[in-house]
């Protein structure tokens, strides 16, 4: 496909092609030319990567699953018996995203570490208890 | 293709979206934009505003300085005052956080004026709740104008437009300036709080008649007590709805004059119970029977509560009959 002898965009036959998408490589006219923190990506491309999150500039949501640990880890500490289930919860969310992206600002897993120490705490906290009760009874 | 996420700074503040949000939003600044923060409970949402598209900002100033300080200062007194009543070794009890209250006052206060500030692109205008006290405004936008400069170097118009209305928009020596540049929409309200505010108002003239007849009793007192702090929760309300509302002016005077009357007859009360404590008043008799004065101040207070009440209606229900048309 060409426009005059030249090379046409990928997406529009009759437009001429000015650059190419840096991750797919296809021809792009400047209408779907869309420049990114430095790239030139096609509208797929920057669809895919928003989906991905392969972009933080296109990130506009986060769940910060490392506040739902430390939460789950530590207010339940008030009522304290609520923490028989808590405690595992938190554990669990800590572990299952570990490498789930923390805030856009936040670079430290600090939060998952204190939660998986006061969680795991409380799971022996627990554990202690009901074989204290046990060799009681 | 991840790429590197830029380096933020934190601009300093934090505020919420609204009066009973429990979110938070924080600025910072990146390499080329400003991003926004929202968190609220466990996610967080990012808006991101880049230098080259930011036209002005917008300052206006808000009354939420006041109100605080007034929450504070009633929640201070309020303890201070149960302290005072309640004699013997309370008063230290109840004082301790009334002081403790007098000092968020005093770190309430230094903070400086409220404002509001808002940041206006080509397509949208975005509140900054962070930005809610005047100096922290000030020298955020001092930080942000030469990088906003810098970022519309190369498009002469617009970034005249920018330098325009940010001079425009300066935080100047007085509020009043600022206000009347930006006019604000007025807005209908249905003036609930108003009819709360007068409604109590009422209330506590009919309970205080009431306690002047039959004499003290710890069920009236509760009573008491539980009226004016609805009242103080109601003429709040009524004073942050009526800004830039369509409620009658006189109605708006009003809720104002009840707030210093409430603060008024509270102080009353305070050198009164001061005054008794100091002169060995017995505390297990009726204070409506032993201390000189406090008939006449609980009588002045019924009659000045019903007054209130009666014109709080007489200016609202023209206002209602409009608003139903």
């Amino acid at each position: 496909m060409d426009v005059d002898g030249e090379a046409s965009c990928f997406f529009h036959e009759g437009k001429k092609g000015e650059t190419i998408c840096d991750l797919c490589g296809r021809f792009l006219c400047s209408l779907c030319d869309i420049h990114i923190t430095g790239k030139h990506l096609c509208p797929p491309c920057l669809e895919h990567a928003r989906k991905n999150r392969a972009l933080d500039c296109l990130d506009d949501r986060r769940v910060l699953y490392d506040s739902a640990a430390l939460a789950l880890a530590v207010l339940p500490l008030i009522f304290i018996y609520p923490t028989l289930i808590t405690a595992p919860a938190s554990l669990y969310v800590a572990i299952r995203y570990w490498r789930a992206p923390l805030g856009i600002v936040r670079k430290r897993r600090v939060r998952y570490l204190i939660a998986v120490v006061l969680a795991s705490l409380q799971i022996l906290a627990w554990i202690a208890a009901i074989i204290y009760l046990i060799s009681r009874t | 293709m991840n790429d590197k996420s830029p380096g933020y700074k934190r601009l300093r503040g934090r505020g919420a979206r609204g009066p009973l949000s429990l979110g938070r939003s924080i600025l910072y600044l990146g390499t080329d934009h400003l991003l926004v923060i929202d968190t609220s409970g466990v996610s967080e949402t990012y808006k991101r505003f880049y230098f080259r598209d930011i036209q002005a900002f917008l300052i206006r100033p808000t009354m939420m300085r006041w109100l605080g300080l007034a929450v504070l200062a009633f929640v201070a007194v309020f303890l201070a005052a149960l302290g005072l009543a309640i004699g013997g070794y309370e008063p230290l009890y109840w004082g301790t956080p009334a002081g403790v209250m007098a000092l968020f006052m005093l770190v309430y206060y230094a903070k400086g004026p409220s404002c509001a500030v808002y940041l206006k692109t080509a397509v949208h205008t975005e509140a900054l709740p962070s930005l809610n006290r005047r100096p922290r405004a000030e020298r955020t936008l001092a930080t942000l104008r030469p990088l906003i400069e810098a970022a519309q170097a190369d498009i002469q118009p617009v970034a005249e437009l920018a330098d325009a209305v940010v001079t425009q928009q300066r935080v100047d020596d007085s509020l009043q300036p600022a206000s009347k540049s930006l006019p604000e929409p007025v807005r209908h309200v249905r003036g609930a709080f108003h009819a709360a505010a007068f409604g109590l108002h009422g209330l506590d003239s009919v309970l205080t008649i009431v306690q002047l007849g039959l004499g003290e009793n710890n069920v009236m007192d509760v009573g008491g007590v539980a009226v004016t702090l609805a009242l103080v929760a109601a003429c709040v309300g009524a004073i942050v709805t009526q800004r830039s509302s369509d409620i009658p002016k006189s109605a708006r005077r009003l809720v104002w004059i009840a707030v210093v009357l409430v603060w008024v007859f509270l102080l009353a009360a305070i050198v009164i119970a001061v005054v008794a404590g100091l002169s060995g008043v017995d505390a297990s008799h009726s204070v409506i029977d032993t201390v000189p004065g406090v008939p006449h101040l609980m009588l002045t207070s019924a009659l000045t509560s019903a007054l209130i009440c009666v014109l709080g209606f007489i200016a609202m229900v023209p206002f209602w009959r409009r608003g139903s048309k």
